[in-house]
């Protein structure tokens, strides 16, 4: 399936989630097609949720060491 | 007894600060704030002074007390004028305006502050120096259209990598580090620290912002808590503006107190009223998140079940038709009849018309053959007599009568000279 084991990231996952559900909304596809979205739709749903669940905030510190005046 | 205590007080800090000597006596704070208030009292310098200074962070108090700093361009203290003075103060003072303070220069002990008891107060301008040159700032950036609402940039709804420039040690970094922690912790945050209060900060946070650029963040956060204008005035810098306004990254801003607008608040692409609120407006919260996804599923399905279900309908009313047709079929054979009924009725039709046809050529052909001036162009002409009768024998003529011989360009009028029969 597709993205399986791809490292998609959170942002990419979710904007493609969107133009899917879009995309089955509009109604335009035929049952075969639906069924691939609908299919690829629920995986990128599982890699949205992963990636929330699994998030730890990443911090870079940077800059001035100084305290304010 | 008092001028005791203060002898030996005197000599203690002598010994400590002058000296260098180091007495193992110990003092409250309590004690120290004591007798610097001495000497202030003791100083008749600090009585009955008028000062003159613009007023800044203005603030009156419900119970009728007036607190503000008085300030120039290089200095400024603080003021108070409890109700009582405040009561005869003729205006009501706002901030930048120019008065002239008439009163003590003393020391609040519990703060370890000195400060000035006002007596009275004059108004010398509406709008001071320091104002004027705010408001002329301001005025100059709006009309070169710093502050347009179509230049600011958009907020990307996700953000990959978020800058944040904010004090270190300062409640703005904890208050933000927190909320996006909480909201958005699939984000990566570049914390970059500065000096957000006095003369190094404009250098300070310019390079902070250079270095989030550097680090491609998707947005920046500039924040500072809040703190008094001259703590703030910092941002109203025309050089940090400046440089904001270039910058290609979105950033929003949360500077001082929610009321208070730097111009740095003016030209950032968001203004947030604090710094959790700034950290709020740049990140989706996770939970909404994690609430759409479910929503999308619901509606994968839905989707799905009415496209089987449309088609299942579909299908049931053809599989309907197809049974009626079979049921129906002796209908087909005579659709069948009165189709082929039809072909031959259109073939009879039209070998009809071609046989008419051919009938009324031959009929055309031969009255062509008879028209009269076919006879003429032969040759021949026609005899009339004097009654525009035909003559088609000389027996129905005699001699001497006129005859009309008619041509086909003409006629000419003859005389029967002779007669003989054939």
């Amino acid at each position: 399936m597709e993205f399986e084991g791809e490292e998609i990231d959170f942002e990419t996952a979710f904007k493609e989630l969107e133009k899917i559900t879009n995309r089955l909304e509009s109604d335009k596809d035929g049952l075969e097609e639906s069924l691939k979205l609908y299919k690829k739709g629920l995986n990128l749903c599982r890699i949205c949720e992963e990636r929330l669940k699994n998030a730890k905030l990443e911090i870079e510190y940077d800059g001035e060491e100084n305290l304010e005046e | 007894m008092l001028m005791g205590f203060l002898e030996v007080l005197l000599k203690q800090f002598r010994k400590i600060f002058i000296y260098g000597e180091f007495n193992m006596q110990k003092f409250t704070v309590s004690q120290i704030n004591r007798f610097i208030k001495q000497i202030f009292s003791f100083e008749e310098i600090f009585y009955g002074i008028n000062i003159e200074g613009e007023i800044s962070n203005f603030k009156y108090h419900k119970t009728g007390h007036m607190y503000f700093t008085l300030k120039d361009e290089k200095s400024s203290i603080y003021c108070v004028f409890f109700k009582e003075q405040a009561d005869v103060v003729s205006f009501m003072p706002e901030d930048g305006m120019v008065v002239v303070v008439h009163g003590d220069v003393g020391v609040y002990e519990a703060y370890g502050r000195y400060q000035i008891y006002g007596i009275s107060m004059k108004k010398v301008e509406e709008e001071g120096n320091l104002q004027k040159k705010l408001n002329m700032l301001k005025n100059k950036l709006s009309k070169e259209g710093l502050f347009n609402l179509e230049n600011k940039k958009k907020l990307p709804q996700f953000p990959r990598k978020i800058g944040v420039v904010a004090a270190n040690k300062g409640a703005a970094i904890e208050d933000i580090l927190k909320i996006i922690s909480k909201r958005f912790p699939v984000v990566k945050l570049y914390v970059c620290y500065a000096i957000m209060q006095g003369k190094s900060a404009v250098k300070s946070v310019i390079k902070s912002l250079k270095l989030c650029e550097k680090k491609e963040v998707d947005i920046i956060i500039l924040a500072r808590g809040g703190g008094s204008k001259e703590d703030l005035e910092v941002f109203d810098d025309e050089e940090m503006v400046r440089f904001i306004s270039e910058i290609k990254t979105p950033i929003v801003s949360a500077i001082g107190h929610e009321n208070d607008w730097s111009v740095v608040d003016l030209v950032s692409d968001f203004r947030a009223s604090t710094p959790s609120s700034a950290a709020a407006s740049v990140c989706p919260d996770i939970v909404n998140i994690f609430e759409r996804i479910n929503t999308y599923k619901d509606l994968f399905r839905r989707v799905l079940i009415k496209k089987i279900e449309d088609l299942e309908f579909r299908l049931m009313i053809y599989k309907k038709d197809l049974k009626f047709f079979q049921r129906e079929r002796g209908f087909l054979k005579y659709f069948e009849i009165v189709r082929n009924f039809k072909k031959q009725l259109r073939y009879l039709i039209y070998k009809k018309y071609e046989k008419c046809y051919l009938v009324f050529e031959k009929k055309r052909i031969l009255l062509s053959s008879l028209n009269p001036e076919n006879i003429f162009k032969k040759g021949f002409a026609l005899i009339l007599d004097e009654n525009e009768k035909k003559i088609s024998s000389v027996k129905r003529t005699k001699v001497g009568k006129v005859l009309n011989v008619c041509f086909k360009d003409g006629d000419l009028l003859v005389e029967v000279v002779k007669k003989s029969l054939r």
